[in-house]
């Protein structure tokens, strides 16, 4: 982003100005102003106690009381604020801001940017360790693959972690915080990949394909480990488009894959006949790993499987089987728990920590769902 | 919380929130039961009488860059429920940051089998025209009157989305979201926005008139303005008509069977018919500003990397540019400078 400078360097200037409530944003991609803030990432602190909002379009971070369901403040951070991560004390957010390629640190009982970090092209995902040490950033730019390090308590990046391609749109840890699970959502590549990572050498260990595969938008393990969920898109882009009524141009999916080496990878249907899902994007899942929440941004839906029965058919299946069921547009019902409708452009979701809530920020709604989930 | 849940859960269950479940709705169901406001409340445009098929000069009347409409107009872009059975999205290709996912497609309007690369759409006002072969020329026909989007997107979306056509309002949203895209601008320029070494020295390979790259690619890198293009066609030897009709191989082109059988699918294919776009032999020149955000490039998308396209391992010798004497640091650097624009 270094270029950008002779871009426009005090339009930005002006929205960067740290520690304020922001005012007027722009549209994403554009010069033009707005007042829509296009909540675009939500997430959690960890006692559940306080929702923290990315807004796109306004260049800020919104505060909600999860218990009153106020605005409790606003923060204005870089341009185009992407994805956030809490430290485990709920001291500090850090925050991505993709068109400024930095990362905003609020001090949250302030509610100030405290730092600036600069990063890679384009930072759009970024996960915490447990121990809150460590901060991963994904840096997504179309010839750039790094995924950025951060020393939290020194608040400076320290390193930078290669990715076997380009386009790293974001991360997760595994549980056992040994490895990290990146999607790369390369450019001009219709078989993305997953990266595992090892954390302690910053090597990948695996390079895992996800055959057929663009926009790849997010990942999560599961809570023992042993899978990770990714959301996708399949282009149909060898067929004539003259096919289309027959779902011959994108189908919208999700990846299971196994995390032990040379594992399975199952591409399984979220689509059923007249009724697609999408453009899938961000995901959730419980703490107990029953359930999983996808984002239906172009839908303006959350759609819920039951991870049971996802995992299930993963497990009962060989490779070769698992490949047919990609285009099965009677198979989501083998583990679609519902479909809720929300408000416009549900861009990403996040769970109360007993999971029994989950929170869907809508990019064109400028609002929050709230989701009564399944869990007791 | 919970008290406040369930006043608004009332409310949503007398219709204000749909809930599409598997089964009967009941206890425990998943249902939203809260909207937090976190910024002005916000509706779409509605679904108004579509536009008729007849009506083929449309033009933007308003202000391209009125906020409401340009929002309008972005929703409508990463909006799949318009489209049957709500598949995808123009997003889908373009995604949401208004790029391109640089897959390239069949889609018929030049002809069934050939390949086309999914364009670049930030900046494309300010370089019509805007088909790889050089058809269309106002900016206003982005999607409009006579321009292949026009026909994807406005008048006739059922052609590629199998949806409704859009109200002319909807339409003019639509145009005045994809007006407004602006570059990005390279993230691998020095903090200053100067060149680095490598780039300075990939500056003038590029403007050394015996490489000839500045012959079509004109401009100035210290210009802001500059776009790189003369805005003409011109024949850089990508092109695949080969002899008896069929798809010559100069370099690699996109593979069906390699595809299918898992691999990379730029393999070499030579018996695949020369029709539609593959008839032509001269192409638009694309502006090279956030060439490297653009990939892949040529009409076809043969060339994966940037590298691909100098190196003349995709196109015929010495015809994008005379490139053939080159050392290989020359290529890089060139490259560089590419990336630096």
């Amino acid at each position: 982003m270094k270029g950008r400078v002779w871009l426009g360097a005090a339009v930005v200037g002006a929205v960067l100005s740290v520690g304020g409530v922001s005012g007027a944003g722009f549209i994403q991609g554009t010069h033009v102003k707005t007042d829509l803030p296009g909540p675009f990432h939500i997430t959690t602190s960890p006692d559940g106690g306080t929702l923290y909002i990315c807004n796109q379009s306004g260049h800020s971070v919104t505060f909600v009381d999860a218990r009153t369901q106020k605005v409790t403040g606003e923060v204005s951070v870089g341009v185009q604020p992407e994805a956030s991560a809490m430290t485990p004390d709920n001291a500090f957010l850090f925050v991505c801001n993709a068109e400024s390629d930095s990362v905003s640190v609020i001090d949250i009982a302030r509610k100030q940017v405290v730092k600036e970090i600069k990063v890679g092209d384009w930072p759009s995902g970024i996960r915490i360790t447990k121990d809150g040490r460590t901060a991963y950033v994904a840096c997504s730019g179309c010839m750039w693959n790094t995924i950025d390090v951060i020393d939290t308590g020194k608040m400076e990046k320290t390193r930078s972690i290669y990715t076997s391609d380009y386009g790293p749109r974001t991360l997760d840890i595994s549980p056992d915080g040994k490895t990290l699970a990146v999607i790369n959502d390369t450019v001009g590549s219709i078989n993305r990949s997953v990266n595992f990572i090892d954390v302690d050498t910053g090597r990948v260990t695996e390079k895992r394909v996800i055959r057929e595969s663009a926009n790849l938008r997010d990942v999560i393990y599961t809570p023992d480990g042993q899978y990770v969920v990714v959301t996708y898109e399949t282009p149909k882009n060898w067929l004539p488009v003259c096919e289309a009524e027959n779902g011959q141009v994108f189908t919208n999916n999700i990846a299971v894959l196994e995390t032990k080496a040379g594992g399975k990878v199952a591409r399984l249907p979220l689509d059923e006949l007249n009724n697609y899902d999408g453009n899938p994007y961000g995901l959730a899942m419980d703490p107990k790993g029953r359930y999983l929440y996808i984002g239906i941004r172009g839908m303006h839906r959350v759609t819920i499987l039951d991870m049971g029965k996802v995992l299930n058919v993963v497990r009962g299946n060989s490779q070769s089987e698992l490949d047919y069921l990609r285009d099965d547009l009677g198979f989501v019902r083998e583990y679609l728990v519902a479909r809720v409708t929300t408000g416009l452009g549900p861009s990403s979701v996040c769970l109360s920590p007993d999971g029994k809530y989950c929170y869907a920020a809508n990019y064109f709604s400028n609002n929050v769902s709230v989701i009564r989930t399944p869990v007791d | 919380m919970r008290s406040g849940i369930k006043k608004i859960g009332l409310v949503a269950a007398l219709g204000l929130f749909g809930v599409v479940t598997t089964g009967q709705l009941m206890a425990g169901t998943p249902q939203v039961v809260a909207t937090i406001q976190t910024g002005p409340e916000w509706e779409p445009l509605p679904r108004a009488e579509p536009l008729t098929v007849p009506e083929v000069h449309y033009r933007v009347k308003h202000s391209p860059y009125k906020s409401e409409l340009v929002r309008y107009g972005q929703f409508q872009f990463n909006d799949a429920s318009w489209n049957l059975q709500g598949e995808y999205s123009c997003a889908s290709c373009h995604y949401e940051r208004g790029q391109t996912t640089g897959l390239i497609w069949d889609l018929g309007d030049e002809g069934w089998g050939s390949w086309k690369n999914t364009k670049y759409i930030r900046g494309g006002r300010y370089l019509p025209p805007f088909r790889h072969e050089g058809f269309t020329g106002h900016p206003d026909e982005i999607v409009g009157a006579t321009s292949s989007l026009d026909r994807v997107c406005g008048r006739d979306p059922g052609f590629v989305f199998r949806s409704e056509n859009f109200s002319p309002l909807r339409l003019e949203a639509l145009i005045c979201y994809i007006r407004a895209l602006e570059f990005t601008g390279s993230p691998f320029r020095n903090a200053d926005g100067s060149l680095s070494d490598a780039q300075k020295r990939g500056e003038k390979i590029f403007n050394d008139p015996n490489v000839g790259c500045a012959e079509c690619h004109p401009g100035d890198v210290s210009d802001p303005k500059a776009l790189f293009s003369d805005a003409q066609t011109h024949d850089v030897g990508t092109g695949r008509v080969g002899v008896k009709g069929f798809r010559s191989t100069p370099g690699k082109v996109f593979n069906l069977k390699a595809l299918e059988a898992g691999e990379d699918p730029y393999g070499e294919e030579s018996d695949t018919p020369i029709i539609g776009l593959d008839l032509v032999k001269e192409f638009d020149t694309p502006t090279l500003r956030d060439i490297y955000a653009s990939g892949t490039y040529f009409h076809d998308g043969s060339a994966r990397l940037l590298i691909d396209t100098i190196n003349n391992t995709v196109n015929d010798k010495d015809m994008h540019g005379r490139t053939s004497h080159l050392t290989a640091q020359e290529m890089q650097d060139l490259v560089e400078f590419l990336k630096a624009l």
